[in-house]
């Protein structure tokens, strides 16, 4: 199963630093997160960004990925 | 993949497309252009640091009879607290409306207050003084320790800090607090043979763009409304517009003028939506060019920063923990850039056990902008100063320790994912070979070197590769060239193509000719918006075969394409791409290819810089001697507009370390508000940037470009500031190293 790993600020939502997930799109996993810890509807999911295996993906609605992937919530960057 | 790759056009270093019309005077920038009919308008700004307004009444100026209009902030339509996407940031449209004209509360010296459209730019200015306005003076909060001490004066009564682990139930001038961590520090400190701990400062400073803020508007009810702007990001430009005056995306052109220099500063508005009220009020096209005074005082800066660091190593040189607490200055409203200064901070290193916390702090300066990597320069000084620190204590060569310590593919970062294929390793390998590292450091001289990191991003960009009968054609692009990126498009739209980059012409559409492109910034254009390039050459590709394989009645299948020919695998025909074009009439129409991205899998960057300055032991004047950036490019499309980057960048980065800085008075009134007394390096401060391009490419672009725009800012405030450390034999904390600076450590040196 895909591995998400879990910022600081996330992990007091969840109370785990990781997690292992059965989803294998972006939506799937959305949901099976906020299933798995209902505290995550505060956290703005969607308004991060997705690190899937170090690849940064700003827009992740459409992601797909493996069962051995590792997953990260990441800040959306902004730069100058 | 490109590392193997012999490439035809890509790593050429040709003649840029714009250069003739810019040493010609021919470009168009932000204050070149007129309309007929056109009105000048010009902005009351706040003579107090921070007020409330008691009163404010513009009814005498608007009797005034070559006043044609009067904007205030209740011109705006009924904005409410939003986030939304605008420039390279989230923002808040209720701030944004706040910061371009002031509501109720002046919250920095030179806040817009109420705007003037007159018959002239002289009768504007006049006008302005017809303007009544009544303060009610406030202590103005204009450092990190007045804006967090317990009695602080508040710049908004409803701001409760966010983010804390207990939620905070008072209003405070902290907007937000940010942690992230690996591992466990205590234990890894407790391994510690070594530990450095020390408080680093850096000032407010300005991006320096030599162009002020400019724009042209013609609101129009029947027709879109054209804004001409001086921007990097013109679709963005439009988004804010309409967002600020509830007009529809459809009912506002944007035209981005040429660029002179922006670094961050212009992915916001402060004119355009002004602008748009007074042209909409008057019926009359608008035009409005900020001073130089108006730059510094009421556009964005980047933010001061405070950053306590602390990092422990064993003997052997293994670094076992990193711990920092951030304090980064936002300006008048939320939204500094310590979110990027916590991610970046420790990237450059393979740690174990790391804890950052940042917070996000309002003081009564201008509202904080992007500059170039926003963030990473402040946090990374204060690291890199430590990294040097430590290394000394160590006895060990600061690339040796940083060699043993080095971010490489794998390192799991402290803001989550593992690094992909990253060059920091062969950067610093790069840096010990260089001749600078191999020669001695001058008697008098002192030397230092600092690593750098930015994430770069990718995101949305558009491109229409339209090709003539004879087999010319125009790159139509939607990111506003600031580094030369036009070159960069021709150059990868040849390279698929297989033809002389100068048959394609690039131009930087409007808004209404693409769909929408994501600012200039982010080190990102020749990464995304090549690969939209890329993708449009490439359908140009599928085109051109389609219409030979009807030409010769085979199938798509049956034709092949090399080299800008056409080959018929079923025969022995060949048509060159010109031929194709020429006939493109008799095979279904003209032939235009489309390429639109969200790029993803933009690559990291690591930059190391090197530096010499010799110290004027009696007054304290700095000057670099000698100075070296080797970054990682991912692959070069244009050596010179990299090297250029890498230049620019390191120019800035020694100007921030020397002697940049806001100078504020008890009143919090900028003192140095013009480049006399803001003191950027000149080219004749400064030796030859030496630099190497490291190149280790991204394995999700086409050719393996990473970003170069912005890393090569990152690392100069620590290699300067440890070059003066080490001159003077004094550990530096706080930049900029001015001469006033440098001589009170070295009168106090003992």
């Amino acid at each position: 199963m895909a591995v998400v790993r879990f910022s600081s600020h996330l992990e007091t939502l969840t109370g785990a630093l990781e997690t292992e997930v059965k989803a294998v799109s972006y939506r799937d996993l959305i949901q099976e997160l906020l299933e798995k810890f209902p505290n995550l509807k505060d956290a703005g999911l969607q308004d991060l960004a997705l690190a899937l295996d170090g690849e940064l993906i700003q827009e992740p609605l459409l992601v797909t990925f493996s069962s051995t992937a590792e997953l990260h919530f990441v800040p959306k960057l902004a730069a100058g | 993949m490109s590392e193997a790759r012999q490439f035809q056009h890509i790593g050429q270093r040709i003649i840029r497309p714009d250069g003739f019309d810019k040493v010609t005077g021919r470009a168009n920038y932000g204050a070149d252009f007129r309309l007929p009919g056109m009105i000048w308008g010009k902005i009351l700004r706040s003579p107090h640091a921070h007020a409330k307004i008691k009163k404010l009444d513009v009814s005498k100026a608007e009797a005034h009879p070559d006043v044609l209009a009067v904007a205030t902030h209740q011109d705006f339509p009924s904005v409410n607290s939003e986030a939304f996407a605008a420039g390279e940031a989230m923002m808040d449209v209720l701030d944004l409306a706040r910061n371009v004209l002031a509501d109720k509360k002046v919250l920095y010296h030179g806040h817009a207050i109420a705007a003037i459209a007159a018959t002239s730019e002289a009768a504007a200015a006049m006008a302005l003084n017809l303007i009544e306005v009544e303060y009610e003076v406030l202590p103005p909060v204009m450092t990190l320790d007045a804006a967090l001490a317990e009695d602080a004066p508040l710049l908004h009564e409803d701001m409760i800090t966010q983010g804390l682990t207990e939620p905070a139930t008072t209003p405070s001038n902290v907007a937000s607090r940010m942690e992230l961590k690996k591992g466990d520090v205590a234990a890894g400190f407790a391994e510690a043979d070594v530990i450095v701990e020390r408080t680093y400062e850096t000032p407010t400073v300005h991006q320096g763009y030599i162009e002020p803020h400019a724009t042209v508007v013609r609101y129009d009810d029947k027709a879109p409304s054209l804004v001409w702007a001086s921007t990097q990001g013109h679709f963005d430009v439009r988004a804010s517009v309409s967002k600020l005056l509830k007009m529809k995306l459809g009912q506002v052109k944007v035209i981005a003028s040429e660029i002179g220099g922006g670094f961050g500063g212009k992915t916001t508005v402060y004119l355009e939506p002004v602008a748009m009220i007074l042209s909409k009020k008057s019926g009359r096209p608008v035009k409005m060019i900020m001073s130089r005074e108006e730059v510094f005082r009421a556009s964005g800066p980047a933010s001061a920063s405070r950053s306590h660091v602390k990092i422990g190593a064993k003997q052997s040189g293994e670094i076992v923990a990193m711990e920092a607490t951030l304090h980064f200055e936002a300006g008048a409203f939320k939204g500094s850039p310590m979110g990027p200064g916590c991610m970046t901070i420790f990237t450059p290193y393979d740690v174990p056990n790391l804890f950052v916390e940042g917070y996000d702090v309002v003081v009564n300066k201008a509202k904080v902008a992007a500059y170039r990597a926003p963030g990473a320069p402040q946090a990374e000084f204060a690291a890199e100063m430590a990294m040097n620190e430590l290394a000394a204590k160590l006895k060990m060569d600061p690339i040796d320790f940083r060699l043993l310590n080095a971010a490489k593919e794998g390192t799991q970062t402290i803001y989550g994912p593992k690094l992909k294929e990253v060059g920091l390793v062969e950067c610093l390998e790069a840096a010990r070979r260089s001749p600078h590292y191999q020669s001695q450091v001058a008697k008098g001289c002192g030397r230092g070197l600092a690593a750098g990191f930015w994430f770069n991003i990718g995101g949305q960009s558009s491109v229409t590769l339209n090709l003539n009968p004879d087999g010319t054609g125009t790159i139509i692009e939607g990111s506003p060239d600031i580094g030369g990126s036009r070159a960069s498009m021709q150059m990868m739209a040849a390279e698929v193509l297989g033809i002389e980059p100068n048959r394609l012409n690039p131009i930087v559409a409007d808004t209404e000719t693409l769909p929408y492109n994501q600012t200039t910034g982010g080190s990102r254009t020749t990464f995304a918006t090549g690969m939209a390039v890329i993708e449009a050459a490439e359908d140009v590709i599928e085109q051109l075969k389609s219409r030979a394989a009807s030409l010769w009645n085979v199938t798509a299948e049956q034709v092949d394409y090399k080299n800008g020919v056409v080959l018929n695998l079923a025969g022995d025909d060949q048509m060159t791409l010109a031929q194709i074009c020429a006939s493109a009439e008799k095979t279904g129409g003209q032939i235009s290819g489309r390429g639109n991205v969200n790029a993803r899998g933009a690559g990291p960057s690591f930059a190391v810089h090197l530096c010499d300055v010799k110290v004027d032991q009696e007054t304290g004047k700095t000057d670099v001697v000698r100075y070296t950036a080797i970054q990682d490019a991912g692959k070069a499309i244009h050596p010179s507009y990299v090297e250029g980057q890498f230049q620019g960048g390191a120019v800035q980065g020694i100007g921030w370390a020397l002697n940049e800085e806001y100078v504020y008075n008890s009143d919090g009134i900028m003192e140095n508000a013009g480049f006399l007394d803001y003191r950027i390096p000149l080219a004749s401060d400064l030796p030859e940037i030496e630099t190497i391009i490291v190149e280790v490419p991204n394995t999700f672009h086409p050719f393996g470009v990473r970003g170069v725009g912005e890393t090569g800012i990152v690392p100069p405030l620590g290699a300067v500031a440890s070059a003066v450390s080490d001159a003077i034999d004094r550990p530096v904390t706080k930049i900029p190293c001015s001469p006033p600076h440098v001589l009170s450590m070295i009168l106090n040196k003992d």
